[in-house]
């Protein structure tokens, strides 16, 4: 065997070697890609978690809304109900002014928790829609409280998911709470227009005494405004200053770009 | 692997000094290896068992064609050693292959991928030195001792890698642990 000879495995040794080279490169390349789309597949994996658990907490929040309206509304004012009728009768006997008022306080309270526990039963999301809730507890704001109101709807305004509009509402009654509570206000604007398709977008406005956001202590209130917008998607934000009023804009996600 | 290995390399060696022939064990050995190889072949490719079943079998007639025709085992069973060598090479490419798809992290920091590129190199670089054996060793033996090294060294480099992957799998947990 000669020199030539020995060429023959020398090159199918060197083939062998530049073979495996590019195989390990190759290997190298399909690893790196599977890593890649395993982190999507994390990812993905950790979003479907995190709703998994929002859906969760919003259904035990739901039932526990359904639950206390019902104890509300069936035995609270049951108990209140036996008691105006005990009052009833007895002001049917004797003319007694204070004891009227007192019964027509206790008639106003029924009234109230009935309310209440109408308001806590999120199954009532499915018959009546975020607009209807809102004009509701506009016109109610405006009765009780004697501070007006100015609702403006918007056109084509689309029903929601029960799920989101009972969210969306909570936000609007902390929003208007903190209105009536805080700002000294007369005058409360709602505006409710469409945000795209599917989703509804709302402002609540006063023209009270403000805040400066970068001095005021955030709480739980404001906290819990922008977490559940943000368990749906939306966004919220609050444009006020000192003696400039304060106005809410909760935006859908196709406002947000917007 | 590792131990048996050294038994064999330990005993060719004894063998040798001993004024005897020590290719028989090697033969033998070739054989174990080749089925060890694709028992952990069979670790990440179950679905292929019956193929590698078929495989061990076909490289193991392999061999005893190649006795037959050889008529003794005083030399290497060079055309049995190819035929096993060409179906581990083709295995560990498969087994690397399934392995870069299947772990979610570095290819490198897989037990399995050093055991593998180490039997893969280790053969790939035996098969051009052994098909050129008969012939050189029949012309000049002195440079068929000299290249003889070339095994020597993928040998080495092979079992270096063995020993790294038997470390990472010590430390990381069990050989197809999946992280």
């Amino acid at each position: 065997m000669n020199g030539e000879d020995l060429m023959l495995p020398i090159l199918i040794a060197s083939g062998l070697v530049v073979l495996m080279v590019g195989f390990v490169g190759l290997l190298l390349v399909v690893n790196s890609n599977r890593r890649v789309s395993h982190r999507a597949e994390l990812a993905e994996l950790h979003q479907q978690q995190a709703r998994a658990v929002i859906d969760a907490q919003r259904e035990a929040t739901r039932q526990t809304l359904i639950d206390l309206g019902r104890e509300l509304h069936d035995n609270v004012g049951q108990v209140l109900s036996v008691a105006k009728l005990g009052l009833d009768n007895r002001l049917n006997a004797v003319n007694d002014p204070p004891l009227a008022a007192a019964r027509d306080a206790l008639a106003e309270g029924i009234n109230e928790v009935r309310r209440l526990g109408h308001d806590l039963n999120t199954d009532i999301w499915q018959r009546r829609t975020l607009v209807e809730a809102i004009r509701a507890e506009a016109e109610r704001v405006e009765r009780v409280l004697r501070v007006k109101v100015q609702l403006e709807l918007g056109d084509g305004l689309p029903a929601q998911p029960p799920d989101t509009m009972v969210l969306l509402y909570r936000v609007f009654q902390v929003i208007l709470a903190n209105a009536l509570n805080h700002s000294r206000s007369g005058r409360i604007t709602i505006k409710v227009w469409a945000g795209g398709t599917d989703d509804v977008s709302f402002s609540v406005a006063d023209n009270g005494i403000g805040f400066d956001p970068a001095t005021t202590k955030a709480n739980a209130g404001l906290a819990n405004i922008h977490q559940r917008c943000a368990l749906i998607g939306y966004t919220a934000e609050c444009r006020t200053a000192p003696g400039a009023g304060c106005t809410w804009l909760i935006l859908a996600p196709h406002d947000q770009n917007n | 692997m590792l131990f048996a290995a050294l038994t064999v390399e330990i005993a060719g060696q004894a063998l040798r000094l001993t004024g005897h022939f020590n290719a028989p064990i090697y033969n033998l050995f070739t054989m174990i290896e080749f089925a060890l190889v694709l028992r952990i072949v069979g670790m990440v490719r179950p679905q292929d068992a019956w193929w590698l079943t078929a495989s061990l079998l076909f490289g193991a007639g392999m061999m005893v064609v190649n006795f037959v025709q050889q008529g003794h085992l005083e030399f290497f069973l060079v055309h049995g050693i190819i035929a096993q060598s060409a179906l581990a090479i083709i295995w560990c490419s498969l087994a690397l292959w399934t392995l870069a798809q299947r772990t979610s992290r570095p290819i490198w920091k897989e037990p399995l991928f050093w055991f593998f590129m180490g039997t893969l190199l280790y053969f790939a670089g035996i098969i051009p030195y052994l098909g050129f054996l008969v012939p050189l060793y029949e012309h000049d033996q002195p440079l068929s001792r000299l290249l003889y090294r070339i095994i020597t060294v993928v040998a080495i480099t092979r079992y270096l890698f063995t020993a790294w992957a038997c470390h990472l799998a010590q430390t990381q947990g069990s050989w197809d642990d999946e992280r």
